[in-house]
């Protein structure tokens, strides 16, 4: 890869891993920090990196510094209790900020998975590939997710 | 085939895009035949997430890199050249010194008189080697003359006389004179008066020796031998910015560790080996 290569992957790429990584730590101080370290790296390893794999290499670096990094601090959970203190109430059934209450129910890892299936498109082999995971497991992983996701909107719904 | 056993796998994968034509299609005609399912399937559906295209990242240009500019490399590699020769010569410096530090405690002279202090009964080791050419003979006093006081009272007494042999001697052997010029100049002027007074007492002369016995050993070292070494220390010392005395200083340091050298390489080679610290004598060997 290239300096261009590279500059063009930022371009490219910068704000989709800033919003994964957003999702992920649930905290945009932190998700700047794993973008850039996800950059650093991948300008470190650029003689290795192809130009067509460089958005998974990235992907792999964020999530492997998301979830650590969640996983460290477990600052999610603050963040669900503020989440959970607000009342949802009737008109404000924005299907979006529902998704995203329902979003921090997930673990780190689940949450990841859907974001990377919902956000990028990757298909259960790439996530595999991205995360470590093998596709079964991706699988199984992302439906337990969605069950989730879907009984929090059945339930939210039956709320309002 | 979609059934109610895993018609909600169906629907999950597709939530997740992974349903090919065929496998949608089925799922569609299975749902269409249990409406109550229908609700289901709108829920999976939703779970989908649709990215904030709002949230982006703001300091890209942080996050790029430029093209190595060559004049900015050059400088850095320029920079870190400047620093190893400012280290080595900063080394240097210390190293000298240090080594002005050493000269200025009492070391040992071993022809320090056993009037300051009785020390042994043994001859000195630092001899005096006779030279027999009358040019060997002038060197040795002229070499005496600027670095330290010297024993003899007629080498203090005589030095203009002194400076016309080492002209003579400089005219016969052009080789020679480069050095012997040399340390006339460095010759530093106001040593001169403290050989100067011919009539004191001896006793204030060996008193200045054990002050500076480095200067006094040196006196009677061989010239020969000598100049060698100090010729090439006093090009480098030339080359340091350090003040004119201090030069002198090193000049005399560097005089004086190669003359201990040479002592110790005689006492091999001809009597005995002696040990000193300060004006006390640690032991003889006798060989």
């Amino acid at each position: 890869m290239e300096l261009k290569d590279y500059n063009n992957c930022v371009k490219e790429w910068a704000d989709a891993l800033f919003r994964f990584a957003c999702k992920c730590t649930g905290n945009e101080e932190d998700a700047r920090d794993v973008v850039q370290n996800s950059f650093e790296v991948l300008w470190q390893k650029r003689e290795n990196v192809a130009p067509a794999k460089a958005k998974a290499f990235l992907f792999q670096v964020a999530y492997n510094q998301s979830v650590d990094n969640y996983r460290k601090q477990n600052r999610m959970s603050y963040k669900e209790e503020i989440d959970d203190n607000r009342s949802i109430t009737p008109g404000q059934n924005d299907l979006k900020r529902v998704l995203e209450r329902a979003l921090t129910k997930l673990d780190e890892q689940s949450r990841a998975l859907v974001l990377l299936k919902d956000y990028e498109g990757y298909s259960y082999e790439e996530i595999g590939q991205i995360t470590g995971l093998n596709e079964s497991q991706v699988k199984v992983y992302l439906h337990r997710a969605r069950k989730v996701l879907k009984e929090y909107l059945v339930s939210v719904e039956n709320v309002i | 085939m979609v059934n109610l056993e895993n018609y909600e796998e169906y629907m999950m994968m597709y939530a997740d895009g992974e349903l090919n034509e065929a496998e949608t299609k089925a799922l569609m005609d299975f749902v269409a035949a249990n409406p109550e399912l229908a609700k289901e399937l709108e829920a999976y559906s939703a779970t989908k997430l649709v990215p904030d295209t709002t949230m982006v990242y703001a300091n890209k240009d942080q996050l790029m890199k430029a093209p190595p500019a060559g004049g900015r490399t050059i400088g850095m590699r320029t920079w870190w050249m400047y620093a190893a020769a400012a280290a080595v010569l900063l080394f240097t410096v210390t190293i000298m010194r240090q080594g002005g530090d050493t000269a200025d405690s009492p070391v040992v002279v071993s022809n320090t008189p056993a009037t300051t202090q009785p020390v042994s009964t043994q001859p000195t080791q630092t001899s005096v080697i006779e030279y027999n050419t009358e040019k060997d003979s002038n060197r040795e006093e002229l070499h005496s003359n600027p670095i330290g006081p010297v024993t003899h009272e007629n080498n203090i007494a005589n030095t203009k006389s002194k400076k016309q042999k080492v002209k003579t001697v400089i005219e016969e052997q052009p080789k020679e004179e480069i050095r012997i010029a040399k340390e006339e100049k460095t010759i530093p002027a106001p040593q001169q008066p403290a050989y100067k007074p011919e009539n004191e007492p001896v006793q204030q002369v060996i008193a200045q020796q054990t002050e500076k016995p480095n200067k006094a050993e040196e006196a009677n070292e061989p010239i020969e031998e000598l100049n060698q070494p100090q010729k090439q220390r006093r090009r480098l010392i030339d080359l340091l910015p350090i003040s004119k005395n201090k030069r002198e200083g090193a000049s005399m340091i560097a005089s004086a560790v190669t003359k201990r050298v040479e002592n110790v390489t005689d006492n091999l080679k001809d009597t005995d080996i002696k040990f000193k610290i300060g004006n006390k004598e640690i032991f003889v060997v006798k060989l």
